[in-house]
């Protein structure tokens, strides 16, 4: 089993990650730059989410916009409508998309694949058309983040805040993975029929990445309510559920660490060539098209590819199982 | 495992690329006030989506302007330079862009955005920045706050409505109205307050229907307003939906007035509602019979600059471009946020293309609350002025 | 709400049709290679703009439309083949995010080359908004044009597929892809010419709904979601259950938002689809045990 076992120990990316953080936050006078990373940070919570959702446990979302907007509206709803405190609108706004969540969860277990893929396309659609039929105008000024009297919402203060999110996300779903629930995700991707004959509760470990995915989705809507003060359906509409795929695709199926990656890349790719803007949904689509028929592993895989050699060499060694 | 290991090490080079990246580009312009270096006057425009209408000749309108304020010498003897980014209508992108052109492109004002939900966004980043925004939505962003960074170069929703009450009122002379209107902000704000004033001017609004702008099919929305037994219809949406409900009607063999928004105004409902479009009514601030000499010269240039005449909103870019320019100017060169503000609070009134536009302390709308628009009717494929509200 | 039953036929038959046949092209591919292909939609939007540019080159509008076919085959062809057959190491999902990529590429060449304003175009026969009352509805002419122009389309396909043999090598890569390799016929080549194909009918029917809807407006999301909901109620293995999926939902569709308002018939739609997906994924008319993935 201990090939199995990562040669990198599982903190080590969280606290590099960490560290690159803090060094970003405390000399970035750009407050632009510290939003753009803020915004990435935010994203990348829903992204890890979904790359557990669909790289560990083999579920297609294509609706996770969807849980991000119920997250969203509820804390917009909550803090500026019913004036409840960011945390507390939080908490509520966060259960309420995890239990839509586990509903989409459900209904994976009488459907899979491609028709997973079309139900959660059209619970991703119907939310925005229900969002634009009855809330056409959103809500403005939604608070930003403080806890008692601290305020949190300073963008320096607000942006470590966000990335304390994704550490610890990072790190909890290193962990999810290495544990016995974490194999049962993988098997459930890899060998149904096997894991149930080992005993895996197929169902009920669906159902549960589900729900961990969508309460990710759920965090990420959240912070961005507040990250952006203002709320409108037109935030969550298809193309965020595709850019989320795209983020886990090129980060690499099943790689928390990758889905960070790849949204700070898809957040970022634009600042690298301001005058081409009218060519990045373009670019997009055709690195995903070239990621996955090239590159199915996405940034995540280089390592792999380059590591190849090394581990033959190794292999000899270390084999033990 | 060597996976995460790349994956750690492409975010860092991520992150390390963009902290490189420019940090020191900062020359210290936008906030001093002396030597050469152009001025930037930041813009923010729905250039592409939705309401590619009303962006598209906003760009445009920049375009010319700053051609012509060049040419002329510039804002107190410094060049202009519009920065003018495309948010696509999403409020997700005004945000960031805002950001962007406040602390890297160090602009001294934001012109724009053109929609509401865009504006309203951006609007506690300039406050809090201290640059003046010369927002171009009909919506009120500006609250009535004291040393707001706010302004308003285009008129109060309100305006352009009662114009369409009064019409209908007085020149049309019924009084059942059915509204299709668009399903965003800018078509149901409107609708509240066609609702809202309709009995000042003795009308009832019988019918509501919503449409979305892409829509190409309103038959349904057309019969149900007819069943409700309106007796003009008022069409408050862009195209390619207004030509749609325009087609609808005419299809339904319904002979009924119809009055669109200023939305609709320009060459394209014609090109593409055909000859569905004769007779069909819309709000303009053009004089197409005898333009004021100002307004004139910006309708020529224009067309010759682009091939093709401008619509509503770019009138208002332009003006606000001008507006800024007296107001720098009046500041005595000085480009802070501060002397800015102070500068189009100061400044005298200025006598755009379009309007007069004159800014308070307690005032921060340009344009003066009463009639400012001319009802024009398609006439062979064109609009002209048949009626002017301000009488 | 008094519904007007025989204009609802009339604009649900017209938009129906046109669904069939995108549902039509999704059972075509999903049937020989399993995959899911979302790029038709957009395939359907920029048709009608491809026409329009021939036609101002002044190529004559049936030569246009020739063209415009045999590029969108040949399109597809090439996008199977290098976008969507190399993402199948991923699974069967691959395919279907890639197909995502290739509608986001199609679509945005769209905007770059035309500009983002819909065009018009004009009917086939007769002046822009010409109807005629037929059934108690108002028909626009345009709408007999979809209807025949699809009708044949698909009339066609269906005799080329009972009687050619390409047609039987599709069924037998449908029933088996095995059994096909073995006896001679590469799957590859069957699946790519699926996409073709589904590109050329594709085409056809952006071409003959462009009057109505204008060419390359924002529509290729509506008309794709539509055409998956005709193929999954209809059944996407079952050619008769598409067709008439199609004029299902187009009929529904145009039922909705007479009878509620335009806002809520795409809600109750999106929801219908859902459901259908949750209650019987393999439609009324379609085979067991095909899920296939």
């Amino acid at each position: 089993m201990s090939r199995f076992l990562p040669k990198i120990p599982p903190w080590v990316s969280p606290v590099v990650i960490g560290l690159l953080v803090l060094l970003f936050a405390f000399t970035q006078d750009s407050f632009y730059r510290l939003q753009l990373g803020t915004l990435s940070g935010i994203y990348a919570v829903a992204a890890i989410g979904l790359t557990l959702l669909f790289g560990a446990a083999g579920q297609i979302s294509l609706g996770q916009a969807g849980l991000l907007g119920i997250a969203a509206f509820g804390t917009a709803y909550l803090t500026v409508d019913r004036g409840l405190g960011p945390v507390l609108s939080g908490v509520v706004s966060i259960a309420a998309a995890t239990v839509v969540g586990l509903l989409l969860g459900w209904s994976a277990l009488r459907i899979t694949g491609h028709y997973l893929a079309l139900v959660t396309l059209a619970f991703g659609l119907c939310f925005t058309e229900l969002g634009r039929t009855v809330l056409p105008e959103g809500w403005y000024g939604v608070p930003p983040l403080a806890i008692g009297s601290l305020d949190l919402g300073d963008p320096q203060r607000f942006f470590v805040v966000v990335w304390v999110f994704v550490v610890l996300t990072l790190v909890a779903s290193s962990l999810l993975v290495r544990s016995r629930f974490g194999r049962s995700i993988a098997a459930l991707r890899d060998d149904p029929v096997a894991a149930s004959a080992c005993g895996v509760n197929l169902a009920r470990t669906k159902v549960a990445v589900f729900g961990i995915a969508s309460a990710l989705a759920g965090v990420s809507g959240w912070l961005f309510a507040m990250y952006q003060g203002s709320v409108t359906e037109t935030s969550f509409s298809f193309t965020l559920s595709f850019n989320l795929l795209i983020m886990v695709v090129i980060g690499g199926l099943g790689s928390p660490t990758g889905a960070v990656a790849g949204a700070v890349f898809l957040v970022l790719a634009p600042e690298l060539g301001r005058s081409y803007e009218q060519y990045r949904l373009l670019s997009y689509g055709l690195i995903l098209i070239l990621v996955l028929a090239l590159l199915p592993g996405g940034l995540a895989s280089i390592g792999r590819l380059i590591a190849k050699p090394l581990r033959r060499r190794r292999a000899g060694v270390e084999e033990t199982a | 495992m060597s996976r995460r290991f790349t994956a750690v090490l492409a975010a860092a080079a991520m992150t390390v690329v963009l902290a490189a990246c420019g940090d020191d580009s900062d020359s210290g312009n936008g906030s001093a006030s002396g030597g050469t270096d152009p001025i930037k006057i930041g813009a923010i425009l729905g250039i592409s989506g939705r309401f590619a209408f009303v962006g598209e000749p906003q760009k445009q309108a920049l375009e010319l302007a700053q051609q012509r304020i060049n040419a002329d010498g510039g804002i107190a003897g410094r060049q202009v330079e519009f920065v003018v980014y495309d948010d696509e209508v999403d409020e997700t992108k005004s945000v960031p862009l805002a950001n962007r052109l406040i602390s890297e492109d160090k602009v001294v004002a934001i012109i724009g955005p053109s929609i509401t939900v865009p504006a309203l966004a951006i609007q506690p980043i300039v406050e809090r920045a201290k640059i003046p925004n010369m927002t171009l939505t009909s919506k009120a962003i500006w609250e009535g706050k004291d040393g707001s960074y706010v302004f308003h170069t285009t008129p109060r929703e309100e305006v352009e409505v009662k114009s369409v009450l009064s019409f209908i009122k007085d020149e049309l002379k019924v009084t059942k109205v059915g509204v299709i209107y668009d399903r965003q902000p800018y078509g149901t704000g409107n609708l509240a307050f066609i609702k809202q004033f309709a009995p000042d001017f003795g009308l009832q609004v019988v019918s509501e229907e919503g449409i979305e702008n892409n829509d190409t099919n309103a038959d349904a929305q057309v019969q149900r307003v007819r069943a409700a037994g309106a007796e003009t219809v008022v069409v408050w949406v862009g195209d390619p939906a207004a030509s749609s409900v325009v087609k609808a009607i005419n299809q339904a063999g319904w002979t009924v007035p119809v009055l669109g928004s200023s939305a609709i105004a320009g060459p394209r409902f014609a090109e593409l509602a055909g000859p569905a479009a004769e007779g069909v009514y819309s709000n303009s601030t053009y004089d197409t019979k005898a333009p004021p000499a100002n307004q004139k010269t910006f309708l020529d240039e224009f067309t010759a600059k682009f091939n093709g005449p401008p619509t509503q909103f770019a009138a208002f870019a332009y003006d606000s471009a001008y507006v800024l320019k007296g107001a720098i100017e009046a500041a005595g060169g000085k480009t802070d946020g501060e002397s800015i503000r102070k500068g189009i609070i100061d400044m005298p009134a200025y006598e755009g293309v379009v309007a007069t536009y004159d800014f308070a302390d307690d005032n921060h709308n340009g344009i003066p609350n009463g009639p400012l628009f001319y009802i024009v009717q398609v006439k062979g494929g064109k609009f002209e002025v048949v009626y002017d509200t301000r009488k | 709400m008094s519904v007007d039953y025989p204009q609802v036929l009339a604009t649900g038959l017209t938009y129906g049709v046109i669904f069939a046949l995108v549902a039509l092209g999704y059972h075509l591919i999903y049937v020989s290679s399993g995959m899911l292909n979302f790029a038709l939609g957009e395939q359907l939007a920029v048709a009608g703009l491809v026409v329009l540019s021939l036609m101002s080159a002044g190529v004559p509008f049936v030569l246009a439309l020739i063209v415009a076919v045999l590029a969108a085959a040949a399109f597809g062809a090439g996008y199977e083949r290098f976008a969507l057959r190399p993402a199948l190491r991923m699974g069967l999902v691959g395919p279907l995010i890639a197909s995502v990529g290739v509608a986001i590429v199609i679509g945005q060449a769209r905007v770059l080359i035309w500009g983002p304003n819909p065009r018009p175009f004009a009917p086939f026969t007769g002046a822009p908004n010409e109807s005629v009352g037929f059934l108690g509805g108002r028909w626009p002419i345009q709408s007999f044009w979809i209807i025949g122009l699809a009708a044949v389309s698909a009339a066609a396909l269906l005799l080329f597929l009972r009687y050619t043999w390409y047609g039987r090598a599709w069924r037998a890569t449908a029933q088996s892809p095995v059994g096909a390799r073995l006896s001679g016929i590469d799957p590859s080549v069957v699946s790519m010419s699926a996409v073709s194909v589904a590109s050329a009918l594709v085409t056809i029917a952006g071409v003959a709904i462009a009057p109505i809807v204008l060419a390359g407006g924002f529509y290729a999301l509506d008309f794709g979601v539509r055409a998956f909901a005709a193929a999954i109620i209809g059944g996407f293995t079952s050619t008769t259950g598409v067709l008439l999926g199609g004029l299902f939902i187009g009929l529904l569709d145009a039922w909705l938002v007479a009878a509620l308002s335009a806002a809520w018939s795409d809600v109750v739609l999106y929801a219908v689809l859902a459901l259908a997906l949750l209650v019987r994924p393999r439609g009324f008319l379609g085979r067991e045990g095909v899920s296939r993935a």
